[in-house]
């Protein structure tokens, strides 16, 4: 998909919709395009609507697909739980919080660590390396081997097939996490409400971006790495990044919500999705950012969003249980 | 850009009632108080796994009325201790709101720090009641999903009397900072005591604690509705203090209330102390939002908790205005419910109750009395 103005004319169309047993916590996608939907009671809908699992576990904070057919989710008290390997017992693993998985190799972030799995339907005991950054918040994969962690005591770049942390900042509770490696940098927001921008080669050399009364919860960088797009409050702010590093002195701002950003989810092909407290999603375009391109509604607020990996459709779970698929098809003038 | 309006749903989050929070420090190896909140099946409670287990309501986990935390604390500003906040509490409150049931209440419980099941560590900040209560004011996250409602703390009588006879220091750090705060303080275990000995405990907890109330923990039956619906950080501050010695400063009213403490007597006089300034008349909006800020940024970390109503008009409500360390919040205050109008006196008098440490209590009554009075 190609940004173009005709984005314009961008369309969403529901597909299905469905409502879960409890809030929708988390969304994922499989490589191939099949949907994971977890409930907050630990329910889980896999890929078709009228397939939803008795609860898991109690209290679900992450997932992941492990390829097209097994599945791991995560839970700070029960562990990880897979399915599909037959195995009929969590991984222990205390305060496990954010889950990842890349080059056959499955990451497991929780308290002041990260467990390395070469694949948790075989491997029972984990390589585990200590972060130094406290309980874990935020978690992305970079390149290689290499991962991005942040948490309450700052951001930890991971080599998980060296089994150590390769470099370590200090900062004030991270949130949320947004890395490119093709353009070396990570972008991290903290709960003092200040964005910094880093330099994968070097952690220190970063610009903050200040201004903002609260944390900044919602984050993401566009695929070429160029823009920095925010969401806090009732508004969405980008960053423009020039090729050679230097950050826009102000960002453009647009109030983008009626009411409180609850999540945002950037797309691999620049389209960016918000959704906020009063069940609101808007679709935005790289090109056109003072207004959404298309909009869905839920029943009530929105707790996740996830574009599969082509771009094109959108998974919204709302607080309610209800989960929609919708079909984002971009505007294209004939 | 477009708005939402049909098909909306009947019932949105942000028009549904933030969710109240009870704060409850109970005491040490005494679970009676924390299953009488668990018993009420409309409370969710969000504590340790240590406590949970201790109190043997590990089960509520599975059935959703329980959550594990465990304390992760951090600061917004690197190094500055009043900047600190609980980050397992927001991530707590989050995930325990965002449900397609909400919980009527939540119930955060807060253990003294006890690693390795050794004594109990009196300066961890992760046991901190204030970073606690400073954390569920401070953060925007939950202010939009819950509010403070009270402050509930506990105190084991016979430990307490012990403490008061042997002449050794009653309580220490921030076991005190926590009393003198809360909204209100539970003595269990005064049955056992003589009816002196649970006179002299109160007496010393109410010199502490001139904010709340103080209870007696078998007065209150097996039920907690006395510790509920307090909206205690939200109403003005409450009238205890005006029992106090008073004493006229720069055209406000000082009360001190450590300076009633007994000077011949064995133990130290309390580190925390509570200061309340009164004043009548207009102020001036600015003038008074000037002094709001001096005061909190010169001395934050010794800022335990601010209460005020202050009058900034003839026309409308007082504005009440809550905190703790940095963190200030404030609204206009709500008629009674009763229905009685307050009365012409009161609606043109200012308020306010400062708890903290070693505060300079003339040099605030001198400048809150230098407020320039409203036109």
């Amino acid at each position: 998909m190609t940004p173009s103005l005709d984005h314009v004319l961008t369309t969403a169309a529901i597909d299905w919709r469905v409502v879960l047993p409890d809030a929708v916590r988390v969304l994922r996608w499989s490589p191939r395009g099949r949907l994971l939907a977890v409930a907050a009671n630990g329910s889980a809908l896999v890929e078709n609507p009228d397939r939803v699992t008795a609860p898991m576990t109690p209290d679900p904070r992450d997932a992941i697909w492990l390829g097209e057919r097994a599945l791991a989710i995560v839970d700070p008290l029960a562990g990880v739980l897979t399915a599909g390997f037959d195995r009929d017992r969590p991984l222990e693993f205390r305060g496990a919080r954010r889950i990842g998985t890349h080059g056959g190799r499955t990451i497991v972030a929780g308290d002041g660590r990260v467990a390395v799995f070469g694949h948790p339907g075989i491997d029972h005991i984990p390589e585990v390396i200590w972060t130094g950054i406290g309980v874990t918040h935020a978690c992305a994969h970079v390149s290689g081997s290499l991962w991005v962690l942040g948490g309450t005591g700052g951001l930890a770049l991971v080599d998980v097939a060296l089994g150590c942390v390769d470099t370590r900042l200090e900062l004030p509770g991270v949130m949320a996490v947004s890395p490119r490696a093709h353009v070396g940098r990570i972008v991290a927001s903290d709960l003092a409400g200040i964005i910094h921008i880093l330099d994968l080669r070097c952690l220190e050399d970063g610009t903050e971006l200040a201004g903002y009364c609260d944390p900044v919860r919602h984050l993401a960088l566009s695929p070429d790495g160029c823009t920095v797009v925010a969401a806090a409050d009732d508004e969405i702010t980008r960053w423009a990044i020039a090729t050679g590093g230097d950050v826009a002195d102000e960002p453009v701002s647009v109030v983008a919500h009626d009411a409180t950003i609850t999540v945002l989810e950037a797309s691999e092909h620049g389209f960016l999705a918000s959704g906020d407290e009063h069940g609101v999603v808007h679709i935005w375009s790289p090109l056109l950012t003072e207004y959404p391109v298309a909009t869905l509604r839920l029943d009530s607020e929105v707790t996740a969003l996830a574009w599969n990996g082509d771009g094109d459709r959108l998974a919204c779970g709302a607080v309610s249980g209800e989960l929609i698929l919708a079909d984002i098809t971009a505007g294209a003038v004939a | 850009m477009s708005t939402p309006s049909e098909g909306l749903a009947p019932e949105r989050m942000s028009e549904r009632q933030r969710v109240p929070i009870t704060v409850l420090a109970p005491e040490r190896k005494n679970a009676e108080l924390l299953r009488r909140f668990a018993s009420d099946r409309d409370n969710v409670l969000i504590a340790s796994d240590e406590t949970l287990a201790s109190a043997g309501l590990l089960g509520l986990i599975r059935v959703g009325r329980a959550m594990i935390t465990a304390p992760d604390v951090t600061s917004r500003t690197s190094g500055c201790e009043c900047c600190q906040v609980r980050v397992d509490l927001i991530d707590a409150v989050r995930h325990a709101v965002l449900r397609r049931s909400r919980p009527q209440r939540l119930v955060v419980v807060i253990d003294r720090a006890t690693p390795g099941g050794g004594d109990v560590i009196d300066d961890d900040p992760a046991s901190d009641i204030v970073t606690a209560v400073h954390t569920l004011q401070v953060d925007s996250e939950i202010e939009r999903l819950a509010v403070l409602d009270g402050l509930v703390v506990e105190v084991d009588a016979c430990a307490a009397s012990t403490r008061l006879a042997c002449g050794l220091d009653l309580w220490s750090g921030q076991r005190e900072a926590a009393l003198a705060i809360a909204d209100r303080v539970v003595v269990n275990g005064s049955e056992l005591l003589t009816e002196s000995a649970v006179t002299a405990v109160m007496l010393a907890l109410q010199r502490i604690n001139r904010i709340g109330q103080v209870v007696c923990g078998h007065s209150l039956g097996a039920e907690v509705d006395g510790l509920i619906g307090l909206d205690a950080w939200h109403l003005p501050p409450s009238t205890c203090c005006e029992r106090d010695n008073e004493l006229a400063a720069g055209g406000g009213t000082l009360t001190d209330a450590s300076t009633r403490h007994d000077l011949h007597c064995g133990h130290r006089a309390p580190t925390v102390g509570t200061v309340v300034l009164t004043r009548c008349g207009v102020l001036d909006p600015d003038a008074t939002d000037a002094w709001l800020d001096r005061v909190v940024t010169e001395s934050p970390s010794r800022i335990l908790r601010f209460q005020a109503a202050l009058c900034v008009s003839t026309q409308e409500p007082r504005v009440c205005v809550h905190g703790s360390r940095s963190a200030m919040r404030s609204q206009p205050e709500a008629a009674p419910e009763d229905g009685s109008t307050l009365a012409p006196q009161g609606r043109q008098e200012s308020v306010v109750v400062l708890v903290g440490c070693d505060l300079d209590r003339q040099s605030l009554a001198e400048s809150f009395g230098s407020i320039e009075p409203g036109r």
